[in-house]
């Protein structure tokens, strides 16, 4: 995999739940994209990982690198996309979408 | 070895296979076990390291958005009683629908990790688990979907799978093979079963004693597809299971464990060649034949005792033939997902999990429940997954089928589509797997959406979509095979022609480079009018004008260039 760059977002998914979580600016994981903190260097990323890897209730926490235009931020790749958003494809109402958790 | 035998059953029940105490004893230590280990890693005793394994074993994925439970559907059989558990599970511990796949299985896509002791518990008191539906161990062993009940059945595949199952289940020996490892076994004159794209696919065919099994080996797709050769002919009931011991043990042997895209047994026969390879099975039963004795075989005269085949009550079929007079769509219904049964007067009913639009395979707990209902009601309590993500209820009076078909409309699960376009096959793809390239539902709604007005001019035709190259939607074996990649960032989608499951198995042939999913849709349309062009007569299926004409003719359409010639 090319390496990654800079900006990038945390996340991570949710040990209960498998949730995709998102590092806050408040210290805080969050179930929302928005609620994102994002990282213009990687080094300043890597601190910020190293302070929030808590095994007991994340798995796989990793940088996502983002896109920021006009102050919106969107991950580069589709597959973050499809991972802040949900499956898109489940046609039973009320599945569509993150999951809320509180971890 | 020979340990799983201590855990054959007692024949119990109409057409279903039950477990005994010792089963269940079995089961219910191996849900203490996980709670203990889910309890572990919940309190940070243990690290995700360490954790993945255990849960692994237990059936228990992290994918993109959650956590997934798949569950064993043993050769695809369910009681009712089991659809109405799964339905409550879904309801109770998940988004209130479950997944059912191309290997006869069901997946949850939404389950907690601190419910997955709960679900398993539940599970183990309908005799269901989790256990090998992951791993390289040997995974739930696959069989017609119309087993028992088809009119071409040389004989009931179901009986030897559960026997397969026994053996395999926990084997000591087969917990760390190089690989998984998948067994297939087909009953009838024609493979249903897709036997040939499977690690071991077997086939009953009559023999000296009744019948005997053609053992195929080295099937598989994935990212080095191989249709399976057929390597022993002939080999007589008592002789299956040393046969079989013998191919995954000398498997176990010299299966690649250095590099895991050459770890399959189709890779491991390249390298070592089919005589070579034959040649040391036969030693290695000189030495393993006696461990299978007599005792072996008496089990399966019991599990075949349970499955004995029964006559079914004959029933006055005339409210069928009024119906068929008086109601077209009834017509059109029993035509497309009805099958005429080994005995006259039933038939089995295919249930379309493919509304148009819908995620292939998905059910909710109210038409599990339904679909539960109605095999009470009129199929003898049994229900089966097909590998085409479809439910059958294999055995119903004719007498029963408008019955039947009312409740399917009520419930919208009466689509009439069984083997035409939108009955096509999508492995859940970036929607859900963590491993994808590509999305597959997606790709299957829009197809299944845009050709509905003309799918019966279309007429039988599979498509088959997977979102990455590990091929889990089989599209190599489609009619239409659709690969989703990524190609520098976008999704890309990559079309073959020319395959087919069965007998004569054959791998699609490449296209060229892939369509953007727009594109895609503009060069099917572009196919299908080259088809409808093309074809010989009404009657000639596309595949049936794709073998005849060869692909080039269709490439061009694909692509929107003139034929060459
Ligand atoms: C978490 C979701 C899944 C994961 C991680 C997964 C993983 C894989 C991998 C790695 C392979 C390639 C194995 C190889 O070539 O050695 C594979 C093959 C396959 N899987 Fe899956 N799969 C998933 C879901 C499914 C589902 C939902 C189905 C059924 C609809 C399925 C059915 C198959 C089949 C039929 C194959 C190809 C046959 C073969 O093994 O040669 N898988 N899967
Ligand atoms: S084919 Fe790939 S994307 Fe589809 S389920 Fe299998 S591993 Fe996942």
């Amino acid at each position: 995999m090319a390496k990654v760059q800079a900006p990038v977002v945390i996340s991570a998914n949710c040990l209960l739940t498998g949730a995709v979580l998102y590092w806050g600016p408040d210290g805080q994981w969050c179930t929302d994209f928005a609620g994102a903190q994002v990282y213009g260097d990687l080094d300043a990323a890597a601190v910020a990982v190293a302070a929030v890897t808590d095994p007991a209730a994340v798995i796989g926490v990793d940088l996502v690198p983002v896109r920021v235009s006009n102050e919106v931020v969107e991950p580069r790749h589709y597959r973050e996309v499809i991972r802040a958003d949900g499956p898109g494809a489940s046609v039973f109402p009320g599945e569509r979408g993150i999951v809320r958790v509180s971890v | 070895m020979v340990q799983a035998l201590q855990y054959f059953p007692v024949k119990e029940g109409l057409f279903v296979y039950r477990y005994n105490d010792f089963d269940r004893t079995f089961l219910r230590e191996r849900v203490l076990q996980y709670r203990d280990q889910v309890e572990r890693r919940l309190s940070g005793a243990l690290t995700e390291e360490e954790f993945k394994p255990l849960r692994l074993m237990n059936g228990v994925y992290l994918q993109l958005h959650a956590y997934m439970l798949r569950i064993a559907v043993p050769y695809g059989t369910l009681s009712a009683q089991q659809m109405r558990g799964l339905a409550d599970i879904a309801e109770r511990w998940d988004r209130g629908y479950g997944h059912f796949t191309t290997r006869q299985n069901i997946q949850f896509n939404w389950p907690k990790l601190v419910d997955t002791p709960d679900i398993l518990e539940a599970l183990a008191d309908l005799d269901m688990h989790a256990i090998q539906t992951s791993g390289n161990t040997i995974r739930n062993v696959t069989t017609d979907h119309l087993a028992g009940a088809a009119l071409d059945e040389i004989a009931d595949p179901r009986p030897y799978a559960e026997w397969i199952r026994q053996w395999s289940t926990d084997h000591p020996e087969f917990q760390f093979l190089p690989r998984k490892f998948k067994i297939a076994i087909s009953g009838g004159v024609s493979d249903r079963a897709v036997i040939r794209a499977h690690d071991i696919g077997l086939r009953l065919v009559p023999g000296m004693e009744g019948v005997a099994f053609d053992i195929y080996v080295g099937g598989g797709l994935g990212r080095t597809p191989v249709v399976g050769n057929r390597v022993f002919e002939q080999v007589a009931v008592g002789d299956l299971l040393p046969h079989l011991e013998a191919i995954v043990s000398v498997y176990n042997l010299h299966g690649r464990r250095d590099n895991k895209y050459k770890s399959r047994i189709k890779i491991m026969l390249r390298e070592v060649g089919l005589d070579s390879f034959k040649e040391e099975i036969i030693d290695y039963m000189k030495h393993n034949k006696d461990a299978f004795d007599k005792t072996v075989l008496k089990v399966l005269n019991e599990i075949k005792d349970s499955f004995k085949v029964q006559v079914l009550a004959p029933k006055d079929g005339a409210p069928y033939w009024e119906r068929i007079d008086a109601d077209p769509a009834f017509r059109e219904w029993v035509s497309r997902n009805v099958t005429p049964h080994r005995q006259e007067e039933y038939a089995s009913v295919t249930i379309s999990l493919k509304a148009h639009g819908q995620a292939p395979g998905d059910a909710t707990a109210s038409q599990m429940r339904a679909m539960a209902d109605m095999a009470d009601q009129f199929g003898f309590s049994e229900l089966r997954v097909s590998h085409q993500q479809n439910i059958v209820i294999p055995h119903v009076a004719l007498a029963d089928l408008p019955a039947v078909f009312e409740q399917l409309l009520q419930q919208g699960l009466a689509t009439t589509n069984i083997g035409l376009i939108s009955d096509l096959i999508a492995c859940p793809g970036m929607d859900y797997c963590a491993l994808a390239t590509a999305r597959s539902i997606p790709i299957g709604q829009a197809i299944a959406m845009r050709y509905q007005s003309m799918e019966q001019l279309l007429g039988p035709l599979n498509i088959k979509i997977s979102g990455c190259i590990n091929a889990c939607g089989h599209h190599h074996v489609g009619d239409i095979g659709i690969l989703g990649l990524d190609k520098a960032g976008v999704e890309n989608y990559q079309v073959t022609l020319g395959g087919r499951s069965g007998l004569d198995t054959a791998l699609g042939e490449k296209m060229g480079p892939g369509f953007s999913e727009g594109e895609l849709m503009n060069a099917l349309d572009r196919l299908f009018d080259r088809y409808l062009m093309l074809r010989a007569s009404s009657s000639e299926t596309f595949a049936e004008a794709v073998q005849r004409l060869g692909t080039e003719s269709f490439k061009a359409a694909l692509y929107g260039v003139e034929d060459a010639a």
